[in-house]
């Protein structure tokens, strides 16, 4: 088969991320790799059921890696590393590698789904900045989480929206909740934009929350010890977006991401939904994008949940105004990980070895400038360039997410 | 009739119940030995890690050197096979001082688990000597392990221990040298991990190689496309 000029430059693009990706997966992985894994290996060898864990989707993924690993590795051995966390193990380097290659699959999946929203024209933009930009390669095969499987189905989500199948879009998107709860947060969103007439609307948000709802029921009915409602009263992750706040005094105060969120859905609401408006992709594009800019910039976020701007970034980033801020918005996201200090850098290197976990680089930076400080100073200057970004985004309207 | 998607979404959850079931197979006396924590605990407990029954106002003490400034805090091995509750007092102290003094208590028949002591207070701890000293308070012994895992914090694990009769003290041996543990560490991975290297080494070359080839073609169809227009200028 005679290759031409353009699909040698794809193949080449191609290749080289996966060797970047190869070199990296053996080495690196943070505690939560091996958090999930472990829960994983109970679930898989019986000792507890999938819909016990929050996410329920998102652990089942991972069944993926683990099948993958057990197939070269005793089973012994991977209980030993995924579930006592005993990386001394010699197998260990081998089923981490292993464990992340649906990482890759997925990601090589995605990124053909995000093609087919390009021209050709387009194609190595898009696919130099997904394979190379520092998000993807951290939180996937550094820090070691599976949200190319929360991407995939967030883009096969919008794939749906563009062919206009709004019942099957609904339901994938009931299952990307299941992946990740926070989506949850844009069920109102959707709610305006999905749907023209009311009894429409309810039947795409009956969609939306299925999954989640016969999950939830399960897990109230079924289970002794209901994961979820000790989720929402104890609110750990999902308290995030109540952290940032502006204080009235007396007690009351502002929620900084719910004022915004707010905002959006009230332009939407008022603004933008005509009676005879179908919302078309790049409306939920936009909009969705700035809900999630929105969340980086007012609140504290984990490394991972910043993989999922980043297909609406390859979006932005073949269009030469938004190209530079694009790049420098997700280099910013590198020295944000300094707040967990070397838990989060050095420290991911434990399963070369556990020497690497004895550094501490913010006790280091404090020797020349209070660390803390700088970081929340870099912290500022990249949630200023992501609303700057935003309003970049809504001053342009159709044009920034539009391909023709 | 099955449109695309259902067919793609059927596809997936299939393979992933698949893979799940695939993996799922493993041997009941595997599953039994190492997936319940608390039996785990116990069998390292009688196998591999020994133990100390501590007499009411008995102590024992172990000296470690802290490697962060302000360092979390500890976490000590204990158990309460007993009908009563345990009582101590976990004392963390200097040459001089004692800087930090807590009292606990296990419940009765508690399994072996680590328990967790914060030092919230501790600051400027880098690189300073300290003995972590264990007291029974109670009526009744006092169940302390001392493997290696007896006594660390985090970033830091020492090993080593020199049992004073009378008085029950732990004491380093030795510390280890980071590079030493680096190449240690590596030295045991390339020793019984080589079949999985050399796959990777392997992968890793025939990328490379795939990569050059494609990259080549590359410079040059730039190269060939560029020629034309040089001539004409």
């Amino acid at each position: 088969m005679k290759l031409n000029h353009f699909q040698k430059k794809i193949l080449f693009w191609l290749s080289l991320g996966l060797l970047v990706r190869f070199l990296l997966m053996p080495f690196l992985a943070h505690d939560d790799f091996f958090l999930v894994y472990g829960r994983v290996a109970r679930a898989l060898t019986g000792q507890a059921n999938f819909l016990v864990y929050s996410q329920p989707l998102f652990h089942l993924f991972h069944g993926f890696g683990y099948g993958l690993a057990r197939l070269f590795t005793p089973a012994k051995d991977l209980l030993d590393i995924f579930v006592n966390q005993n990386l001394t193990n010699p197998h260990s380097l081998k089923a981490i590698f292993l464990a992340k290659i649906p990482f890759v699959f997925f990601e090589y999946l995605s990124l053909w789904l995000l093609l087919k929203f390009f021209k050709k024209k387009d194609w190595l933009k898009v696919m130099i900045f997904w394979l190379f930009n520092p998000v993807n390669l951290y939180v996937l095969y550094g820090f070691g989480r599976f949200e190319s499987a929360v991407v995939f189905i967030l883009l096969w989500f919008f794939w749906l929206i563009k062919r206009q199948k709004l019942a099957w879009a609904s339901l994938v998107f009931g299952f990307l909740i299941l992946t990740r709860t926070f989506f949850i947060i844009l069920i109102p969103l959707y709610f305006l934009l999905l749907g023209r007439s009311f009894k429409k609307k309810i039947k795409y948000l009956a969609l939306e929350m299925a999954p989640f709802s016969l999950w939830y029921f399960y897990n109230q009915i079924w289970l002794i010890k209901p994961q979820l409602t000790s989720i929402f009263q104890e609110g750990k992750h999902g308290n995030y977006v109540f952290e940032s706040q502006i204080s009235l005094g007396q007690g009351q105060v502002i929620y900084l991401f719910f004022l915004g969120y707010v905002l959006i859905w009230l332009f939407v609401w008022f603004k933008e939904r005509g009676k005879e408006k179908m919302f078309v992709l790049t409306d939920f594009l936009r909009y969705t994008f700035a809900v999630l800019i929105l969340y980086y910039a007012t609140s504290f976020f984990h490394p991972q949940y910043f993989a999922w701007v980043i297909p609406f970034l390859a979006f932005l980033v073949v269009k030469p105004d938004y190209k530079k801020m694009i790049w420098l918005l997700v280099f910013l996201f590198l020295p944000i990980l300094l707040f967990w200090d070397n838990f989060t850098t050095l420290g991911l290197l434990t399963p070369v070895a556990s020497f690497f976990n004895d550094f501490s680089l913010v006790n280091w930076l404090d020797k020349f400038f209070p660390a803390m400080k700088f970081l929340n100073l870099v912290r500022t200057f990249f949630s200023a360039t992501g609303l700057y970004l935003l309003w970049l985004v809504f001053k342009e309207k159709d044009d920034a997410f539009k391909n023709d | 009739m099955l449109s695309k998607m259902i067919k793609k979404l059927s596809l997936i959850i299939f393979l992933t119940f698949l893979f799940s079931l695939l993996s799922g197979f493993l041997p009941k006396d595997t599953q039994a030995m190492l997936l319940r924590e608390k039996s785990l605990r116990e069998s390292f407990f009688t196998k591999l890690i020994d133990e100390i029954s501590l007499a009411p106002k008995q102590h024992l003490s172990q000296s470690i050197r802290l490697n962060y400034d302000a360092p979390l805090g500890i976490e000590i091995l204990f158990r309460n096979p007993s009908e009563q509750k345990a009582e101590g007092l976990l004392r963390l102290r200097n040459d001089k001082l004692t800087l930090i003094e807590k009292e606990f208590f296990l419940e009765s028949k508690s399994p072996a688990g680590f328990y967790f002591f914060a030092f919230p207070e501790l600051k400027n701890a880098k690189g300073g000597e300290f003995w972590v000293e264990v007291t029974n308070l109670g009526s009744i012994p006092l169940t302390v392990g001392y493997y290696n895992q007896n006594v660390y914090h985090y970033g830091d694990l020492y090993l080593g221990k020199a049992l004073q009769a009378g008085v029950l003290q732990f004491q380093i041996h030795y510390q280890i040298n980071p590079l030493q543990k680096l190449s240690a560490n590596l030295r045991a991975y390339l020793q019984k991990g080589w079949l999985f290297f050399s796959i990777w080494l392997v992968i890793i070359i025939s990328m490379t190689v795939l990569v050059i080839i494609f990259g080549k073609n590359y410079r040059l169809k730039e190269r060939k496309r560029d020629e034309p227009a040089q001539r004409k200028d």
